[in-house]
């Protein structure tokens, strides 16, 4: 049997291929010379087709064999009607086809692309260098000790051979930023995670201990110092601290972000209900306000959006807080070109309380002898005249007004205190933000605010109002006395505790003339400091 | 329908006025009450 100059084949090879090899079975009976199509080359692309294709007289005229289609669309027939049509005979062979010519062009279209971008992407891939991990040999292994980084975290904070440690526990929440209960527990939960555990390198050295890459971490978290800072210490190299970090900091938020940012359950907000009663403030269950981030490597492309008024580029922190400097909402990751108006509209709190799923109507509050279940928030003037939300009066004028915006700019303040207290404990989010993504920067802030309330709630009666201190802990069942508080803050027993912010408000609050004040001016700083000293009843 | 209650009982300024001028006029009755444990 004589088989036909495959090769030459023009027309009839582009009418013979429109079937992709896995679908062979289908057309079967469309090839009638077995092999046929095995030996036919690709189809290349229209634009890149010889010059004979468009040749309308080619060089083997269609046989029997070759020729599928049924003599009212034989291709001499389509070019005849072409040519008396004016048409070209690529678009005569368009003009014909029913598609599947078309189809088996942009493939081979399709699949020449794919391969001239296939080249330089495997140049690419010969020329990277291609990670080895550590290798002996390959560059000289920094001898950086391990043992004696553990070693010294461990004198310094834990003791050794029952010599007790160098620093207490005042030291260690100064040098650490977290309290040696929250550490403890971090520690616990993340040394068996497998980027925290001591591994075995290539070359058979045992690599660093879990409680040297947490301790190295909290250091960069907590002062946000460069991460080979920390290698005369703890002896780790930079990329492991940094390494450390970014791992810790997302195993914080994956683990305890439903634990620490979240609403207050139905027991809280009456809790809440009982202090914003004692504030004078009925309904109040916190204090709204944002700040802004600064973000140190904000791509240029971005940077219309995340530029604040003041110049540099950030994000914005929605955050709600209550007078224990509790973080009970928090919304990281607006441009920094947007206000408190915009960031509000965006935040899921504004969403879920217009929705009504948050706050729970069954929670009721009386204010000047009207029963209300929408509870509300502290904010400044920006924000706008929304139902949840209490903003000062305006343009004040009576006593009545001048004394309202007095105490709900001092009131207002816990959460301004927060940022404050949030910034200083743990720099990191302080200084400007080193990360490429929003998503790392979210993730950031967010870890910092799980283990700024997991500090909260270690010490949380140290965070109390004196006021409520003397009379009794966060839970309101009165175990705490005067003298004990006093104790506590290294101060001189027999006096009474007066002259906290809260109460610094108070007497602020006084019109002129209107009461006696208390003896002593009103500290300069809101710290806890004991105004007046008389014997105890 | 909830939805569209809560949606426009939040966003109301008129409910808004009336809870800052309720909480204006309660601090002001209240406030010898308050003001109490700082005057001598």
């Amino acid at each position: 049997m004589t088989r036909p100059a495959i090769t030459r084949i023009v027309g009839p090879t582009l009418l013979c291929y429109p079937v992709p090899p896995s679908r062979s079975s289908r057309f079967a009976s469309l090839f009638p010379v077995q092999g046929l199509r095995r030996k036919i080359r690709a189809p290349a692309p229209l634009c890149l087709l010889p010059h004979h294709f468009y040749d309308p007289h080619p060089c083997v005229p269609f046989s029997s064999t070759t020729c599928l289609r049924s003599p009212a669309t034989h291709p001499s027939a389509v070019r005849m009607e072409a040519a008396e049509t004016g048409m070209s005979s690529a678009a005569s062979f368009l003009a014909e086809d029913d598609g599947a010519v078309v189809c088996a062009a942009v493939r081979a279209h399709m699949g020449l692309l794919l391969l001239m971008q296939r080249r330089p992407r495997a140049a690419r891939a010969r020329r990277r260098r291609p990670y080895r991990g550590s290798v002996l040999g390959r560059r000289p292994n920094k001898r950086r000790d391990f043992a004696a980084g553990l070693f010294n975290i461990q004198r310094d904070y834990f003791g050794v051979n029952a010599v007790p440690p160098v620093f207490d526990d005042r030291d260690y929440e100064t040098r650490l930023c977290v309290p040696r209960s929250v550490l403890r527990r971090i520690y616990l939960a993340v040394k068996d995670e497998p980027s925290f555990q001591q591994r075995i390198s290539a070359t058979g050295h045992l690599q660093a201990r879990p409680l040297q890459k947490v301790v190295a971490a909290l250091r960069v978290i907590a002062f946000c110092e460069a991460a080979y800072r920390s290698d005369q210490y703890v002896r780790l190299s930079r990329l492991t601290v940094a390494q450390a970090t970014k791992l810790l900091l997302e195993f914080i938020v994956r683990r305890w972000e439903t634990t620490y940012l979240r609403r207050p359950s139905q027991s809280e907000l009456k809790k809440m209900m009982e202090r914003s009663v004692e504030r004078c403030v009925p309904g109040c269950i916190g204090s709204l306000d944002c700040t802004h981030w600064e973000w140190n490597q904000c791509p240029t492309g971005m940077a219309g959006a995340y530029q604040s008024r003041r110049g540099p580029r950030g994000v914005v922190v929605e955050a709600v807080g209550d007078e224990d400097l509790w973080i009970w909402h928090l919304f990281v990751g607006a441009p920094g070109s947007l206000n408190d108006i915009n960031v509000l509209n965006e935040s899921p709190l504004r969403l879920d309380v217009t929705a009504g799923r948050w706050p729970p109507r069954g929670v009721t509050f009386t204010v000047n002898g009207i029963t209300r279940t929408q509870l509300h928030f502290l904010a400044d003037g920006i924000y706008p005249r929304y139902a949840f939300i209490v903003s000062p009066h305006p343009m004040p004028t009576t006593d009545e007004a001048m004394t309202f915006n007095r105490l709900q700019v001092a009131i207002r303040k816990d959460v301004e205190r927060l940022f404050g207290v949030l910034r200083k404990r743990f720099r990191i989010a302080l200084h400007p933000g080193r990360y490429r993504s929003v998503k790392q920067l979210i993730t950031t802030y967010k870890a910092v605010s799980i283990l700024h309330n997991m500090c909260v709630e270690s010490r949380r009666d140290i965070f109390l109002s004196l006021r409520r201190g003397a009379r009794g802990t966060n839970e309101g069942d009165g175990g705490c006395s005067d003298d004990e508080v006093l104790q506590a803050r290294r101060l001189p027993p027999g006096g009474v505790l007066m002259g906290t912010t809260v109460g610094r408000t108070m007497m602020a609050l006084l019109p002129p003339g209107d009461l006696r004040l208390a003896a002593a001016a009103p500290p300069a700083r809101p710290t806890l400091t004991v105004l007046q000293t008389r014997p105890p009843h | 329908m909830a939805i569209f209650d809560a949606w426009g009982e939040t966003r109301s300024p008129t409910e808004h006025e009336q809870l800052r001028t309720d909480l204006t006029a309660h601090l002001w009755s209240n406030r010898g009450e308050l003001l109490a444990p700082y005057v001598v």
